[in-house]
């Protein structure tokens, strides 16, 4: 584990390293407010970044595991199938700035299941290329609980570079990683010591409700309980939770063909769709939406941490915030526990 | 080279495929930008073909049956052409070119009117020139990574 | 009023007359989310305000919902209208519901539970002149726009859809237990993501909905990425009033627009 490194950055410096960065020819996607809400997006103007924001509407995980994404594409001739492998030099270096912690130890999650036994190149291509720089979290909502699942709103697991606000004068960087130090190699007249600021009293207090091990410990004990059913019965079944999570990563293997010509696309898919499970048999062994829901829990806090030794979850409270029926996974925890 | 526009005209079986043998065993002449698909009547032709020839690469289409009360099927084209009042207002308000699709009734009398509206279609497609806007989006996929 | 339709439930829950009571509890922050009553005690924890917004009749179609035989529903004019739409298209037995709805009087509730009450309590409380919306708004901003403009603009709100079909999970109407958009033989819309794909998503999904939608802008308050989806359905909505001239009541009682028609329907397209 490199050492974590640390300086002090002053406002106007701050956006000088933005534009520095630009200056590298690095594409760089930051929360921004489009359609009354805050989204990835890419910036080209400093002015343009929201920094008063508890969360964006959905993590930025589809910058490294886009939605979809070409593997390969196909053309058949006369002298058989010509195939055009996916380019992974066609990756551009890019930076995400701005993101909370709870996303950038998301990428971590991220990259452990990539890597669990295939070693995924066009992820880890991705990955590489990507410098992150998280921003600390001063505020919280009552969605938020990162301290639960083993997170805290000035984590550094998963960013290169952290930032905190520390009061009006300046920010606290921590140089996590070597893309993070080199970032401040590069520019390091913008960078002053650090003078001992204490980060803690610059984040959100956010109040733990349950260890991760208690958590697992209790749901290996309720997999056949009722509390599935009962908490699942105002579930619609749509993929919105899982869609906008940091760490949900299931996806769906798609030829889209034209006449002799094709592609192979990996596009996003969801634990909470029925047809996710479906055999083409028509059999269907997660046959209802409690099953189902019991699986997304499951996997997050029992499964995950078994097979990658990472939680499935990092507390950020989007599919809380997303679904149209209210299904807070926090409050299902909780009743979890309690029952 | 001038711009060839290519025509998918999707026609029902009992009448406009019959006019379009007649235009040519009348030897009649018109363009042969089109490619005819038969449907069994045009209450068959769901709105999704129209979508996905123009995904295929088509510029124009033209949809054509039997005049109302000369369904084979007796109401099939009446209930087609509800569908294409709602649909041409929909994908015209989604952005769709709608003069791209041309409806027309030719009966297998009509011979000489199937060559007409070929005939008008293509011109007017030449006039509007390649689909191209519509050709571009799936060519433009990035491979989801803005 | 809440005082009321709690105590209407309890009294249909003791009584044994239906299994469950579909209602609003308490949500997140100052929201309110259904919820499912049981057992008498449950019913404490029910809430009934403007607050409630959820379309509550997206699950009396669901298979598990039906099992349970007899119920009753909490019914905001939305989901009141959704049930009567749900009833032409016979997805509901009669006999198995009972609806809870707010009357005209101040803490009144009323109680429906035949097709022919439904049905006439909707159109006495349809009011005739709608007021202009957001939506309303939003689609003769649309409108005013050149093809490319619209072109341009859905464009850009199809490229952000991430295809969670939220908006067809929360739609009480988009009951098929088999989607036309999961079809493979053939692959009709493409799985991916695409702005293609999203686009004939869409126009898939607005055409399915087409006389059937009872635009009561479930599909898109379940958008997480906030794509104006209702602006689809209300165009279509719209041009179904105006193209064949139907009465609110004849919309959401009549036959399936699309699957009836009149030989002097009128158009002006077509050669």
């Amino acid at each position: 584990m490199p050492t974590v490194e640390t300086y002090k950055i002053s406002p106007v410096s701050l956006e000088k390293l933005f534009y520095q960065l630009l200056k590298e020819d690095r594409k760089i996607y930051a929360p921004v407010r489009r359609n009354d809400q805050v989204v990835f997006d890419l910036v080209t103007r400093y002015e343009e970044i929201c920094t008063d924001f508890i969360q964006t509407a959905a993590s930025p995980k589809n910058l490294i595991f886009p939605r979809y994404e070409n593997l390969f594409s196909y053309k058949k001739g006369k002298d058989g199938v010509e195939i055009q492998q996916f380019n992974p030099d066609s990756i551009p270096e890019i930076v995400i700035w701005g993101l909370r912690p709870c996303d950038a130890a998301g990428f971590k999650v991220l990259k452990s299941l990539f890597n669990w036994d295939y070693k995924d190149e066009i992820f880890n291509t991705r990955l590489n290329k990507t410098t992150i720089i998280g921003f600390s979290c001063n505020q919280c909502d009552e969605y938020c609980f990162c301290t639960s699942v083993g997170g805290n709103p000035g984590n550094t697991t998963g960013s290169d570079l952290l930032i905190t606000k520390a009061g009006e004068a300046g920010y606290l960087v921590e140089a996590v990683t070597e893309k993070g130090k080199g970032v401040i190699e590069r520019s390091d007249s913008l960078f002053e010591s650090s003078d001992n600021i204490r980060k803690e009293e610059f984040l959100a207090d956010v109040p733990v409700m349950f260890t991760p091990d208690l958590l697992k410990e209790k749901l290996e004990k309720v997999f056949e309980s009722e509390i599935w059913q009962q908490q699942s019965i105002r579930c619609l079944g749509c993929g919105a939770c899982t869609y906008i999570c940091p760490i949900c990563a299931c996806f769906d293997i798609q030829d889209e063909a034209h006449g002799k010509k094709g592609t192979r696309i990996r596009c996003w898919d969801s634990c909470g769709f029925s047809l996710f499970t479906q055999h083409a048999s028509g059999h269907n062994p997660r046959m209802n939406q409690a099953q189902r829901w019991r699986q997304r829990v499951m996997h997050k806090y029992v499964y995950m941490p078994e097979r990658i030794h990472e939680i499935g979850c990092t507390g950020c409270g989007r599919c809380s915030r997303a679904c149209p029926v209210d299904m807070n996974i926090l409050d299902h925890l909780k009743s979890i526990l309690k029952s | 080279m001038d711009f060839e526009p290519k025509i998918v005209a999707f026609v029902c079986n009992w009448c406009t495929y019959a006019g379009a043998d007649l235009t040519g065993t009348s030897r009649i002449k018109y363009p042969v930008n089109v490619r005819i698909v038969r449907f069994p009547c045009t209450g068959r032709i769901d709105f999704m073909l129209l979508l996905k020839a123009f995904d295929e690469g088509a510029d124009g289409i033209i949809v054509s049956g039997c005049h109302p009360n000369d369904c084979h099927y007796t109401s099939g084209n009446f209930h087609a052409r509800r569908r294409w009042m709602i649909f041409r207002n929909l994908i015209d308000f989604v952005g769709i070119d709608i003069r791209r699709v041309a409806f027309s009734w030719v009966s297998a009398a009509e011979g000489a009117k199937w060559a007409e509206v070929v005939t008008d279609t293509v011109g007017k497609i030449k006039e509007l020139g390649p689909y191209s806007e519509y050709h571009q989006i799936s060519k433009s996929f990035d491979g989801g990574a803005k | 009023m809440i005082k009321a339709m709690k105590n209407k439930s309890l009294e249909l829950l003791t009584s044994q007359e239906v299994r469950v009571v579909i209602g609003y509890e308490k949500g997140t922050k100052c929201s309110t989310r259904p919820s499912f009553f049981f057992l008498p005690e449950d019913i404490e924890r029910m809430v009934f305000d403007e607050e409630c917004k959820n379309n509550l009749a997206v699950y009396l179609t669901k298979e598990n919902i039906k099992n349970y035989g007899r119920l009753a529903i909490i019914a905001n004019d939305k989901t009141l209208q959704s049930i009567v739409k749900l009833i032409s298209e016979n997805q509901i037995r009669e006999d198995n519901l009972f609806v809870l709805t707010p009357g005209s009087e101040d803490g009144q509730v009323i109680v429906l539970n035949s097709i022919e009450e439904i049905k006439s309590f909707v159109n006495k409380s349809i009011p005739s002149q709608k007021e202009p919306d957001s939506v309303d708004e939003l689609v003769a901003r649309i409108r005013k726009m050149s093809r490319e403009e619209r072109w341009k603009y859905w464009q850009d709100e199809f490229a952000r859809c991430i295809r969670c079909y939220a908006c067809r999970a929360a739609c009480p109407l988009c009951y098929c237990t088999r989607c036309t958009v999961e079809s493979s033989q053939p692959q009709w819309v493409p799985v991916a993501s695409h702005v293609l794909g999203n686009m004939e998503w869409h126009i898939i999904r607005a055409m399915h909905m087409s006389g059937r939608c009872t635009d009561c802008g479930a599909c898109a308050e379940a958008c997480p990425v906030n794509i104006n989806l209702q602006a689809l359905t209300r165009v279509v909505r719209e041009s179904i009033q105006d193209e064949f001239n139907l009465t609110t009541e004849e919309y959401l009682e009549g036959n399936n627009v699309l699957s009836s028609f009149k030989p002097n329907d009128n158009e002006t397209f077509i050669r």
